[in-house]
């Protein structure tokens, strides 16, 4: 409705910023770290600009805006791999705190399952990587995803089901280095 | 654990937005807005600050009005008025004469270097007057039930009657200083000063002022649905009407010119026709959810009023030609 107002009053945008501005900005953030500060007005004024278009792809605002977010990332593909990079480098605190969960992974210390799930994203194509983040930071259901991203859902279904192959094998791996230690 | 949720409980993260990082996008955004409407920046900021009051139905406000808010019946184009109930999108509308909410109070006399009022109705009825130096100002606002109290107040004596003054001070912005009180059972009055404003001393004097003056608001709408009152209305410019009985609104709205492009502007748009509206050719243009009419007034502006398609195309011309606006 907003969106819709603000085609005729410009200023109606404004509050969506006040609603999903936080949000956005830690999703821009997980994925490329402090650029995240300016490419979160880059996704609002991209947004703004682009209103007349919602209403086609019959979503809600918030994946509307993560979708935006995700494609203004694309243009920093590199950074962001590098980040995952730097990430997965981190050397492991063996202080470090360790977690408990019902299954194997619990056995691992968050240190390096932060690390491995980075080495994880450092590796996936870039297509695979969106919908994987689009899923587990943003939250996005198949639908919502292959609206933003302008795919198939079941491309987003293959897609997803891929990245956590991938990820899977990377943690695996590290799982069996631990039980072998 | 899957790897959705490890992702979400261990992969990379970073630190949360700072309020100077929200700042700064939120001012570039505003920037863009107020660049597309040609409007001052000041007012874009101005109404962004009122997305944060509750957004209240105002049907007891009715008691402010001067009068009934139905007086007499117009059926136009011969529609019958369906049954309607809550959440249920009415099939079929009858229009009636409508009275704006008047605002009851004024300052009197309007301290020098004050504005003319402006008007906000937004679960309170606000007469805003700004000073030329961007800073100072009054809010004299009205409310139909005592507002939630303050942690700290101290008694006054206001028009005879036992108020109560505050203040608000936030870190860097200006310190605002307010006295309200019961100015007629059931009714309650508050005026804040900010800036040259903002002193005990002034505010009690500004309260001193306050006299019953009825004010119409400058946007008028005189002829609307059965059941529908007024949901808010900001700045003079922006007016929301709400059927009571379902989500459905109707928008009216001053623009400082036309839209030059109609059918590439407004979402959804099918067909744009030329109508005559108080004897000015008018834009009516019929999309996918709405009816938008576009009416220009004398002095170049026009005003846009956005209406549900369960109104015929004569019912929201017959609206539009209801629609006053005093500069």
């Amino acid at each position: 409705m907003l969106i819709q107002q603000s085609l005729l009053v410009a200023e109606r945008f404004g509050p969506l910023f006040d609603r999903h501005a936080s949000a956005v900005h830690r999703y821009l953030a997980r994925r490329i770290g402090s650029d995240a500060d300016d490419l979160l007005a880059e996704t609002f004024l991209i947004a703004f600009r682009r209103r007349a278009t919602y209403r086609k792809l019959h979503v809600n605002v918030r994946p509307w805006l993560f979708g935006i977010a995700t494609n203004v990332l694309r243009r920093h593909a590199r950074q962001e791999k590098r980040r995952y990079r730097a990430l997965a480098r981190v050397p492991v605190d063996p202080g470090g705190e360790a977690y408990a969960t019902d299954d194997a992974l619990g056995r691992l210390d968050a240190q390096s399952l932060r690390r491995d799930l980075a080495a994880a994203l450092a590796v996936l194509k870039r297509g695979d990587r969106d919908v994987l983040l689009l899923s587990a930071w943003a939250e996005l259901s198949y639908n919502e995803i292959a609206a933003v991203l302008d795919i198939p859902v079941g491309t987003v279904r293959s897609r997803l089901n891929r990245a956590r192959r991938v990820t899977r094998a990377a943690l695996s791996i590290t799982i069996t280095s631990e039980e072998r230690a | 654990m899957n790897e959705i949720a490890l992702l979400q409980e261990h992969g990379p993260d970073s630190a949360p937005a700072t309020e100077s990082v929200l700042n700064s996008a939120r001012h570039r955004l505003l920037t863009e807005i107020a660049d597309a409407s040609g409007e001052p920046r000041q007012r874009w900021a101005g109404l962004h600050r009122q997305h944060g009051f509750r957004r209240a139905r105002v049907l007891a406000m009715t008691v402010i009005a001067a009068s009934a808010l139905f007086v007499f019946s117009v059926v136009v184009g011969g529609v019958i008025s369906a049954e309607q109930s809550r959440d249920r999108t009415p099939t079929a509308v009858t229009l009636v004469a409508f009275q704006m909410p008047v605002f009851p109070l004024a300052l009197d006399p309007v301290p020098a270097g004050l504005t003319a009022p402006f008007f906000d109705l937004d679960g309170r009825f606000l007469a805003g007057y700004r000073a030329t130096d961007g800073e100072s100002g009054v809010n004299l606002i009205v409310y139909d039930r005592r507002p939630d109290p303050r942690e700290t107040t101290r008694p006054v004596s206001v028009h005879g009657q036992r108020g109560e003054l505050w203040e608000d001070r936030s870190q860097n912005g200006p310190t605002h200083v307010s006295v309200m009180w019961e100015w007629e059972p059931g009714q309650w009055a508050q005026v804040t000063g900010r800036g040259r404003f903002s002193t005990e001393a002034a505010v009690l004097a500004l309260a001193d002022t306050v006299v019953e003056r009825p004010q119409e608001v400058p946007l008028q709408v005189r002829l609307a649905p059965v059941g529908w009152e007024v949901f808010a209305f900001k700045d003079d410019r922006i007016l929301t009407l709400k059927d009571e009985n379902s989500d459905a609104t109707m928008n009216v709205h001053l623009a400082e010119r036309p839209q030059p492009d109609l059918l590439g502007n407004i979402m959804g748009a099918q067909e744009v026709s030329t109508v005559q509206v108080d004897g000015r050719e008018a834009h009516l243009v019929r999309a996918d959810e709405i009816w938008f009419l576009q009416v220009p007034l004398p002095d170049g502006s026009v005003f846009n009023l956005q209406a549900p398609l369960f109104m015929t195309a004569d019912q929201v011309v017959a609206i539009g030609e209801q629609v006053t606006v005093e500069r």
